[in-house]
């Protein structure tokens, strides 16, 4: 019996609130990849920007991407960068896609990459951000009893794109956009139930979905 | 039986009450920053050049120690970290590096070597996210870059600066933010310092023209 009231909240804790998702896609050039030949995603960071793309969105997108790869592999960030020390730092990085036919011409770049295998860079910018939020809740502990009242919303927007740099033509491929948006509630009648909006997690999932898509040049 | 393993558990749980009551108050009291990082080999063509360096003990030994309003003092322990920055990335750039421990008899030393650079700490600052109103930490650090002939003549002398910026909301709710954070903005500084420095050497004017009068010989 106790059980079932323990479930009751942990049900509802794991029901989702509804999240709209929107992906948008610019072609520029046919892609392809071969078995041995791997993609890496780069969040920007660049000095003088505010924000700057979160860590753990760039690792959900090379996770889930890794595991929706079909065959090719995925660098993570950290090893390319570190392979190719100092030439994608956040101050040294090429900024656009014409910067690297220049950059390619180094002749220890051009090997280097060859030996990781590296036919895409994907550059991820954006960020998920509150864009609202309304509601109050107060929680009041006593000796032997405990509780909270009130309603408390907030709606989240993510809103991320992705640029794909082509290594061996030195060009840009293409983008891909992914916004997404939901608001999380809590409702508090002497328990707190959280029905949260996982926003960032949906735009992850699109948008690695469809960069597996892209990259195999699939429609 | 029961309440002697009670007790037990008492006297065990008493040292670890001590450590995390101690943790608590020295994260509001200040905080100590160690970075230890191994930074990769620069990917460039390395000069052929055998180049001297020297690490002050002001480098060498450097901590930044700072009181922010309400968030304590703070201590950086910058040396070690500088030096390994700076020997990787030199090591990297040249054919050869030597280590030149002392100054005294600049020539007699010296005079394997083509050149010496000697690194300098000229300014480090930092703040934390309550002072920007943001979710950053941030670090600049400002170097000043001498070269030297063996004899010991000024050939060039450059600023070399540094920034490095980490954001807290990268970390985990129940993460204990403030040293990871400022640890991690310290080392994306250094690393920062190196690409720069690696990077841009030849094209400062001086060593430019330095490098093409050792290359005509």
């Amino acid at each position: 019996m106790n059980i079932r009231w323990l479930m009751a909240p942990t049900i509802l804790l794991l029901l989702p609130a509804c999240v709209s998702t929107n992906i948008e896609q610019i072609r520029q050039a046919n892609t392809g990849i071969a078995a041995d030949e791997s993609v890496v995603i780069m969040g920007r960071k660049n000095r003088s920007s505010i924000s700057e793309t979160e860590e753990d969105f760039v690792t959900c997108v090379n996770t889930k991407l890794a595991n929706n790869s079909k065959g090719f592999g995925v660098v993570p960030q950290k090893t390319f960068t570190d392979a190719l020390f100092p030439w994608f730092e956040p101050r040294t990085a090429p900024l656009n896609s014409s910067e690297l036919p220049k950059m390619l011409r180094e002749p220890l770049i051009a090997e280097r990459l060859k030996e990781i295998g590296v036919h895409y860079i994907v550059w991820i910018q954006g960020s998920t951000d509150r864009v609202d939020q309304a509601g109050a809740m107060s929680c009041v502990a006593t000796v032997g009893a405990a509780g909270c009242f009130g309603f408390l919303t907030w709606e989240n927007d993510a809103t991320y794109e992705a640029s794909i740099w082509d290594v061996k033509t030195g060009t840009s491929a293409g983008n891909i956009s992914s916004e997404a948006n939901g608001t999380s509630f809590v409702t508090g009648v002497v328990v707190p139930i959280p029905i949260i909006a996982r926003v960032q997690s949906a735009a992850c999932t699109s948008l690695s979905s469809q960069l597996s898509a892209f990259i195999r040049n699939e429609a | 039986m029961k309440l002697k393993g009670s007790s037990i558990d008492r006297i065990k749980c008493k040292p670890v009450i001590t450590v995390v009551i101690a943790c608590v108050l020295s994260a509001c009291g200040s905080t100590a920053i160690k970075i230890d990082e191994i930074f990769p080999p620069p990917l460039i063509e390395p000069f052929a050049l055998h180049m001297g360096v020297h690490f002050s003990p002001e480098l060498s030994d450097y901590v930044h120690e700072e009181e922010v309003e309400q968030n304590g003092t703070w201590k950086i322990a910058l040396g070690a970290a500088q030096r390994s920055m700076f020997n990787q990335i030199l090591s990297g750039m040249f054919q050869q590096i030597t280590a030149v421990p002392a100054l005294e008899n600049f020539a007699e030393i010296n005079a394997a070597l083509d050149a010496v650079i000697i690194p300098e700490i000229q300014d480090f600052q930092f703040s934390v996210p309550s002072q920007t109103r943001t979710t950053y930490y941030e670090i600049w650090i400002k170097y000043q870059m001498n070269l030297y002939t063996p004899t010991g003549e000024l050939i060039a002398q450059w600023p070399l600066t540094a920034y490095g910026k980490s954001n807290t909301d990268n970390f985990g709710f129940m993460e204990k933010i403030r040293q990871p954070a400022v640890q991690q903005a310290t080392r994306v500084a250094l690393r920062d310092a190196a690409a720069f420095f690696a990077l841009g050497f030849s094209q400062e004017t001086k060593v430019k023209d330095w490098l093409a009068r050792m290359e005509d010989g």
